[in-house]
């Protein structure tokens, strides 16, 4: 009993401890893993999508070994701050607060946001206007904010921990509409069959930091603030991989349209 | 429809096999720790006063009284800087990652540990005096007392609850899911939110736990069987 | 650890908004429960076959399956069927607070369905004997006599069952419903502070749970007075050893 329960203990210790912190060429990465199509967890339950394969490219070039491990993106930013993860490599709008906590890259994608509303209906953007109107928000995402800062009580917000959640219940009626990334929600809803009776509205919404002037309005991959180096390397793969156009060759397998502006260059080469 | 139970690359038959191991495996570690636990705290506190009675009534109070699932995010999001917070005492400094297995497992020990130290402990004092009066006269070592005669009758008189427990915890490993751990449940999700076929993912999933239950159901008969052996005397 | 009273005080009102719903939906599933567990029960002891086998049935099944699940199965799995929609249930089950009732509603009412056939089982049979000897009708025996001594065996393991479901109905965050637990989730993600909401959520937790068990403890006093009166030996004030009941369902 006294030998088993020892054994016992030994394995649940190595359970729980790992390297703490990551060494200099081993990284954790952390991704969302269900934001088509910057993230899919295909059927054999590897994480794919645009960001998943440009990090492992920059990995790569980095001579990194890199483990990319999906969770909710409410989850990401405090397991970072944590030391579960070395970076993020979902893209996060930089706002006050998160610039507060960690460092930006080089912006990943210019992805602002659009409201998602049915197509038949045509909401003036004020509080008047928007009264009683559901929307459906993911958790720890700066979009929730920026609805209450401009709405105040005259909305009513649903909380999801996955898009795929969103989608879902805005199909089935359950929320009347949402406030988020214009390439993701074209992409997975307005463009297929099912997403017939919905359109964008109000523009490019900008719900990152005010204080961004509006040429650098982009989102970035993450780490904290005492990995600078770490960012500096990564920033270096990530302007390397768009220069000689593996950044587009990589987008183009999931996003039919660029997403920086460097990619401009390698958009004109192609026949 | 059924092809996306498959085993391979289009199906997520695998994806779920593995999710219910990792489920079985988060209960199986959870239940082992807090029965361990549980019958340690059962035994120090026989005398049913003294410190050890107001520590266990204490820890009792606390983690009977809040949601396992609360005590488990405490431990994935807070534990790591309580360990080292702890170690810091001590003179040493080490950042544990907890993942959400191992934050899991701990939670649902901490919480169980509480329920089986009250099975055991009534089983305990459920057990006849004279038992423990008539070793005493035979002048039987307690160790021995306690290994051979007390503990079988401590288990059959605590088996009911014991099993009760394994259910109890064996789906609360459900909330782990919570947590990010990519048991059943969460491959469940994942593949109900690629496919938008929730309904097909989430019965397999229940029928999983049903089944479960199932093979505990079976196997717990036959422990009682077994431990009653005792008592089904011809005639009784 | 840094237990932050500031961020504490601020949040107390959410917190207690969170708290507020916890408890707006754990009434109605206990006394929803009970009320659909009281006609189960008796179909599980009936003499009719079909009806013990679909009251068996209903309890393997919804003890058998973790409440998240059911919950899920509600809310994203029947909401994802266009026949559901189409009907008038839509009506119920587009909102999330109705699924998540229902769906512990379904889970508590299998587990006060064994409990309250324990309290059956254990009413003695001569007290049965007794009412029919004097003529009462099934109906009257059933109601005046053997529920309400089933209910005092009964008392300590539905008892266990009533606080285990207000803390299970922690899960409802994952179908969108605002409660005690979701809050504290949400202040976390917000300040980064792990100790403070759940610390302060599960005092808030602890507040109810105790609450609630002291009023079980009045109840048990009054309903089972006559065990409280002068006995020098028993300390529980349970008839103990004497019948399995209370111990089979005391940890549910």
């Amino acid at each position: 009993m006294t030998v088993r329960r020892m054994i016992l203990l030994a394995l649940i210790a190595g359970a729980m401890a790992s390297a703490s912190g990551a060494h200099a060429d081993k990284l954790v990465l952390g991704n969302e893993g269900s934001y088509p199509p910057f993230s899919i967890t295909d059927a054999s339950g590897r994480l794919t999508g645009a960001e998943p394969e440009l990090a492992r490219e920059m990995c790569r070039r980095m001579n990194a070994e890199c483990e990319i491990v999906g969770m909710d993106f409410k989850a990401l930013i405090p397991a970072l701050l944590q030391g579960k993860l070395d970076g993020i490599v979902t893209q996060v709008k930089p706002s006050a607060e998160r610039k507060e906590r960690a460092l930006f890259g080089i912006p990943i994608v210019y992805n602002p946001d659009a409201y998602v509303i049915a197509a038949d209906k045509d909401y003036a953007f004020t509080k008047e206007g928007l009264k009683g109107v559901k929307f459906g928000q993911l958790r720890g995402t700066v979009q929730p904010k920026y609805l209450t800062d401009r709405y105040g009580d005259a909305i009513e917000i649903v909380y999801y921990d996955n898009p795929d959640q969103i989608r879902l219940d805005l199909l089935n009626k359950r929320i009347d509409a949402t406030l988020g990334p214009r390439v993701n929600w074209t992409l997975e809803l307005i463009a297929k069959p099912e997403g017939k009776g919905w359109k964008l509205a109000g523009g490019e919404i900008w719900t990152g930091d005010p204080a961004i002037p509006q040429a650098e309005r982009g989102s970035s991959w993450i780490v904290r603030k005492d990995s600078q180096p770490l960012l500096d390397r990564m920033n270096a793969a990530l302007k390397a991989m768009i220069a000689d156009c593996t950044f587009t060759r990589i987008r183009e397998k999931f996003i039919p349209t660029p997403i920086v502006p460097g990619e401009s260059a390698c958009a004109q080469k192609k026949p | 429809m059924l092809s996306l139970l498959s085993f391979g690359d289009t199906g997520y038959g695998a994806q779920l096999a593995f999710g219910a191991l990792l489920t079985v495996e988060v209960a199986s570690f959870g239940y082992a720790l807090a029965l361990v636990l549980g019958t340690a705290i059962a035994l120090a506190t026989r005398a049913g006063d003294g410190w050890r009675w107001a520590l266990w009534r204490g820890y009792a109070s606390i983690f009977m009284s809040v949601p396992s699932l609360l005590v488990i995010f405490f431990i994935y999001f807070g534990g790591g800087q309580i360990v080292d917070a702890a170690l810091r005492l001590v003179g040493l400094s080490a950042r544990l990652q907890v993942t959400p297995f191992a934050a899991g497992v701990a939670g649902l020990s901490i919480v169980y540990a509480a329920y089986l130290a009250e099975v055991v402990r009534s089983a305990i004092w459920n057990v006849p005096r004279g038992q423990f009066e008539a070793a005493a006269a035979l002048r039987i070592p307690p160790w021995l007392s306690w290994l051979r005669i007390i503990s079988p009758q401590v288990l059959r008189l605590a088996l009911p609850g014991l099993v009760n427990l394994w259910i109890v915890v064996m789906k609360d490993t459900a909330l782990v899911s919570l947590v990010g751990l990519k048991d059943i449940i969460a491959q469940a999700k994942t593949a109900a939110g690629s496919t938008r076929e929730p309904f097909l993912f989430y019965i397999v999933a229940a029928c999983f736990f049903v089944a479960m239950n199932w093979i505990t159901f079976l196997v717990a008969g036959r422990l009682e069987r077994r431990t009653a052996r005792a008592l089904t005397v011809a005639g009784a | 650890m840094i237990f932050d009273p500031h961020l504490a005080w601020q949040s107390l009102p959410q917190l207690l908004r969170g708290a507020a719903m916890t408890i707006m939906v754990t009434v109605p599933i206990v006394a929803l429960g009970l009320c659909l567990a009281i006609p189960l029960a008796l179909a599980r002891l009936s003499h009719y076959r079909w009806l013990r086998a679909f009251a068996a049935a209903y309890v393997v099944i919804f003890r058998g399956t973790p409440s998240l699940i059911l919950l899920y199965l509600i809310y994203s799995g029947l909401g994802n069927i266009e026949a559901v929609r189409a009907s008038p249930l839509w009506i119920v089950l587009s909102k999330a607070y109705p699924c998540a009732v229902i769906g512990f509603v379904l889970v508590h009412s299998a587990y006060v369905v064994e409990i309250l056939r324990g309290g059956l089982e254990a009413v003695p049979v001569g007290l049965i004997e007794a009412g029919q000897a004097l003529g009462l009708s099934p109906r009257t025996l059933f109601l005046t006599v053997r529920l309400p001594v089933a209910l005092r065996y009964a008392l300590r393991a539905y008892q266990n069952e009533v606080l285990i479901i207000i803390k299970s109905t922690a899960a409802v965050s994952a179908i969108t419903v605002v409660d005690l637990m979701a809050v504290a989730n949400e202040i976390f993600y917000l300040t980064y502070d792990p100790f403070t909401p759940l610390i302060a959520a599960g005092m808030l937790y602890w507040g109810i749970i105790n609450l609630v068990r002291g009023g079980f403890d009045l109840a048990d006093r009054r309903l089972n007075a006559h065990l409280f009166a002068a006995r020098p030996v028993r300390t529980t004030g349970r008839p103990a050893a004497l019948f399995a009941v209370p111990q089979q369902g005391t940890i549910a």
